[in-house]
């Protein structure tokens, strides 16, 4: 499957919430979270990681459905690196996939359906996207998909933030802070070249220098 | 150790009908039949198993299982949990680190903080909860199963274009 990139100006700015007058969430309007919501049906069972913490609005959303939530909460443990000196390449890749693995802390036997990857990527480097995806590799299976969003153009820097689902079409995302991260930039051929076990099956490039996009397991 | 919220203000002869086990601790057991719940205060840390027939908040500091089946367990801001924790509706507003079993609802507050795995029926997470950890919505999963991997068997017969729902699908 060739992955499809669209360049869009159709994507509107983020608006203001009505009635939100405190810490600015906005709606963020998506072009591709539908292409994976409409596939799915209320009566059947599905598995969801969020590699963020926990949103209301998230969980609100999936429980219309027979849903398993789970909650990884992976920024509050970043950055992750191999700390441990004299150790080579590959040994240091080991040692970042272990400490993902613990981070993940998944049951053994748990495979997800649709896993979430909002703006994480923006604070990995290569090794570091190369190792989440070995850390998840074991909880994929064939009909796996992944949604997210990162930042690929250098020259703009969009606010940090959290997001959670608002509909089929729009999320919820708030400005937050996530002090002493170093932040990284990911083209998507980047992206699709360090997370093994996945494609991009279509991106969309986003105003904000952001891109959208959504993942199939192969 | 524990104190006890009454609704009126009238201070009623304490009879025993309802039991707290803690550890090595003697079970204390009063009754009231206009006792809303019976509580944890803040200076209070258990190390054991708690049991009982009525409400329960806590406020203080508590490592162990927490079984409140048939009640209502409230964890407040000041209150500490290291614990697995059955009870018919839960509620968090302060730290809870061990799975949850809520028979009807469990809310985390927007003061919570959690670390483990919920199953309820309903979920609430407020705005401002923390929480890590799975929630399972599906009532008909069976209390606190991971989702299963599917069998070798079946991944091979999985069409390419799978719809999202197969793990779950295949575990089942």
């Amino acid at each position: 499957m060739i992955p499809v990139f669209r360049k869009t100006t159709a994507e509107p700015p983020p608006r203001q919430e009505s009635g939100d007058t405190g810490s600015a969430a906005t709606v963020q309007q998506s072009q591709l979270f539908a292409t994976l919501t409409e596939r799915l049906e209320p009566e059947q069972p599905l598995s969801v990681l969020d590699i963020g913490p926990g949103v209301a609005a998230t969980l609100e959303f999936f429980s219309a459905y027979r849903c398993r939530l789970q909650f990884a909460d992976l920024f509050d443990l970043l950055p992750m690196a191999a700390t441990e000196e004299g150790l080579t390449e590959e040994q240091k890749q080991q040692q970042l996939q272990q400490q993902f693995t613990e981070a993940l802390a998944l049951p053994a036997d748990a495979r997800f359906d649709l896993i979430l990857f909002w703006d994480l990527f923006n604070y990995l480097d290569s090794s570091a996207l190369a190792a989440l995806s070995q850390a998840l590799q074991p909880h994929l299976h064939k009909g796996s998909r992944g949604h997210g969003f990162v930042q690929r153009d250098r020259q703009k820097t969009p606010p940090d933030y959290g997001y959670g689902v608002r509909s089929e079409n729009s999320f919820t995302i708030k400005p937050c802070t996530r002090q002493g991260l170093q932040k990284h930039c990911h083209a998507q051929a980047s992206v699709e070249r360090q997370l093994q076990g996945f494609t991009i099956q279509r991106g969309v490039l986003m105003l904000d220098g952001r891109l959208e996009f959504v993942l199939h397991a192969c | 150790m524990f104190d006890k919220k009454t609704d009126d203000k009238q201070s009623k002869p304490a009879t025993s009908s309802s039991q707290v086990d803690r550890g090595d601790l003697a079970a204390t057991s009063v009754t009231s039949p206009a006792r809303a719940c019976a509580m944890i205060g803040s200076t209070i840390h258990i190390k054991g198993d708690i049991s009982g027939g009525e409400n329960l908040v806590i406020d203080g500091k508590v490592d162990g299982t927490i079984d409140l089946s048939s009640h209502e367990l409230s964890v407040g801001k000041s209150g500490t949990v290291k614990a697995d924790i059955t009870a018919k509706t839960v509620r968090i507003d302060g730290e809870v680190q061990g799975d949850i079993s809520g028979h009807e609802k469990v809310t985390v507050s927007k003061s919570g903080n959690v670390r483990g795995n919920i199953v309820a029926p309903r979920v609430t997470l407020e705005d401002g909860a923390k929480f890590k950890g799975s929630i399972d919505m599906d009532p008909g999963n069976g209390a606190v199963a991971a989702p299963k991997a599917p069998k070798a068997a079946e991944v091979k017969e999985l069409h390419k274009d799978n719809k999202p729902g197969e793990a779950a699908k295949s575990a089942s």
